[in-house]
């Protein structure tokens, strides 16, 4: 009992220290990027087109319900406490800092987050891994860095997309509700809106960008041989990512408003 | 070790050991393989021909021992050295190991752009046709290796770990999947890459690549090289353990044949 209770003790702490390697080996070799002759740009701008560009509809949609949704909330809950001006707070705090980043790296996650564990595991079972080692190519600079770099900036492309969204989004619904020119709400919208929130939510994307490539990617290359343990592999990385990127995001608000 | 020997070294394995889901499957392996040597690695399935492969390769790591070449440990080599062994060391898979997302052109081409800068994309496509077509792959280089048959890919794979023209060539079941016209043609590359000295080290249980190609017999059986002679003096070996005598009876069986053929043809 005592025994398996130390091998398993020790099997966690020996996959937790291979985990900060990794993320170690990550680090330094997103570093030397650019400073290299790179043979994984495409890898790269695939990495954009997919992360950044293909989920735009689905994170326009979700931003735009977003903002739709607080501005019915708050229109109808507001003025019961008359306090109907903070309509525009509630909604650079909802969707700039808080939920636009967390709700983007969610889709993310679900997209792209899969994709990569499922892809690099797949290749891993087909031993793509060990033929790129064979002929020079480090797996880490060549697959796993793009992915890397690629997530952070399509998350935050998205995360300001969610913005434009969202805003406009709840610009529309204020039409039907309550008109007033877009000069006006443009205007209030500005006056809520600080560059701190802007930056925090911005430093939430690149934060949860770097968690979820790297989860990803670790969740793939850790897979065993066996073709069942693909799926196992996405499984985890999306389980991983929610939880880290939820963590993340606690701590920066905390950081933020402690 | 002589200055001699240490040039004539060209791969070296000591005490290697290693493992997989907690079962062992190497035993302290050691063998040497010289610049120019054929080696041919044979013995009964799972007994972990492909795990020595790979281990002497660098592609999968020892739990303990080591492998050198060059007189330099695989496992401590800094970036330089590595691509430089990366160069100089190709590897053909059993399986194609093929990059699935690339055409059938890159997966020959990215060696070539990593080692070989100074070709153009134009001669880096030249190059990878010439190989491609003189081991019989006729079809169009921009196909994704998904639509090939696993003969093909296996030419695919051999082609990539040959196209660097490296001095020691790994390879893992060559002649699999092939049928004859293929297995000729890769006869005949094999044959190029013997006059122009290339170290071969090959996992098989081809006799007919062993017979004609390998200048040295390893037998591996239950993570254990249990036989390691000349092939001059293999087929004459006496009191041999199951699985070497198994393999020499084979090729024994093999050279039989090969002189009944040259008999009837000479009639």
């Amino acid at each position: 009992m005592i025994e398996s209770i130390g091998a398993s003790v020790r099997d966690k702490a020996s996959r937790f220290l291979y985990a900060l390697a990794f993320f170690g080996r990550v680090v330094d070799r997103s570093l030397r990027f650019f400073r290299r002759r790179q043979v994984g740009y495409k890898v790269l701008v695939f990495q954009i087109l997919f992360t950044g560009v293909e989920a735009l509809l689905v994170n326009a949609v979700m931003a735009m319900a977003i903002g739709a949704a607080i501005i019915v909330i708050g229109s109808s809950l507001l003025p019961q406490f008359g306090q109907s001006r903070l309509m525009y707070d509630i909604m650079v705090i909802v969707i700039t800092k808080e939920l636009g980043p967390l709700l983007t790296a969610f889709i993310v996650i679900a997209r792209s987050g899969t994709a990569i564990a499922t892809e690099l595991a797949g290749m891993v079972v087909g031993h793509e891994i060990e033929a790129y080692i064979s002929v020079g190519v480090d797996p880490v600079s060549f697959l796993v860095v793009p992915r890397v770099i690629g997530m952070v900036a399509s998350l935050a492309l998205l995360s300001i997309y969610f913005n434009l969204f969202g805003l406009l989004g709840s610009f529309l619904v204020v039409q039907l509700i309550k008109p007033i020119a877009f000069a006006e709400y443009f205007q209030s919208l500005l006056a809520a809106l600080a560059p701190g929130d802007i930056l925090s939510g911005m430093a939430k994307s690149l934060v949860f960008g770097v968690i979820i490539s790297t989860v990803a990617s670790y969740q793939g290359f850790a897979i065993g041989r066996a073709s069942t343990e693909i799926p196992v592999a996405g499984i985890k990385a999306v389980g991983q990512s929610f939880v880290l990127c939820i963590f993340a995001d606690v701590l920066i608000t905390l950081a933020q408003y402690a | 070790m002589s200055a001699e020997n240490a040039s004539a070294l060209l791969l070296e394995l000591r005490g290697i050991s290693a493992s997989s889901g907690g079962s062992e499957i190497l035993e302290d392996v050691s063998m040497t393989v010289e610049r120019g040597d054929r080696v041919a690695v044979m013995g009964p399935s799972g007994s972990g021909k492909s795990t020595l492969l790979k281990v002497a390769a660098g592609l999968e790591p020892a739990g303990s021992g080591h492998a050198f070449f060059d007189g330099r440990d695989i496992a401590t080599l800094g970036q330089r050295e590595e691509l430089d062994f990366r160069k100089r060391a190709g590897f053909g898979f059993q399986d194609g190991a093929l990059w699935e997302n690339q055409t059938v052109l890159n997966n020959l081409a990215l060696p070539l752009r990593i080692h070989r800068p100074e070709l153009s994309e134009p001669e880096i496509a030249e190059r990878s046709r010439a190989l491609l077509s003189s081991l019989g792959f006729t079809d169009s280089l921009g196909v994704r290796p998904a639509t090939l048959s696993m003969g093909e890919r296996k030419i695919v794979s051999i082609a990539r770990a040959i196209v660097l023209e490296p001095e020691l060539v790994f390879l893992d079941d060559p002649t699999g999947h092939l049928d004859e016209d293929a297995r000729d043609r890769l006869y005949a590359v094999v044959d190029k890459l013997v006059r122009k000295g290339t170290t071969i080290v090959a996992v098989t249980n081809n006799s007919g690549f062993v017979r004609r190609f390998a200048l040295r017999l390893v037998v591996v059986a239950n993570g254990r090289v249990t036989y390691d002679v000349p092939m001059k003096v293999a087929l004459a070996a006496e009191g041999l353990e199951p699985a070497a005598r198994s393999v020499v009876a084979r090729l024994k069986r093999y050279a039989e044949r090969d002189r009944l053929d040259e008999i009837e043809e000479r009639r």
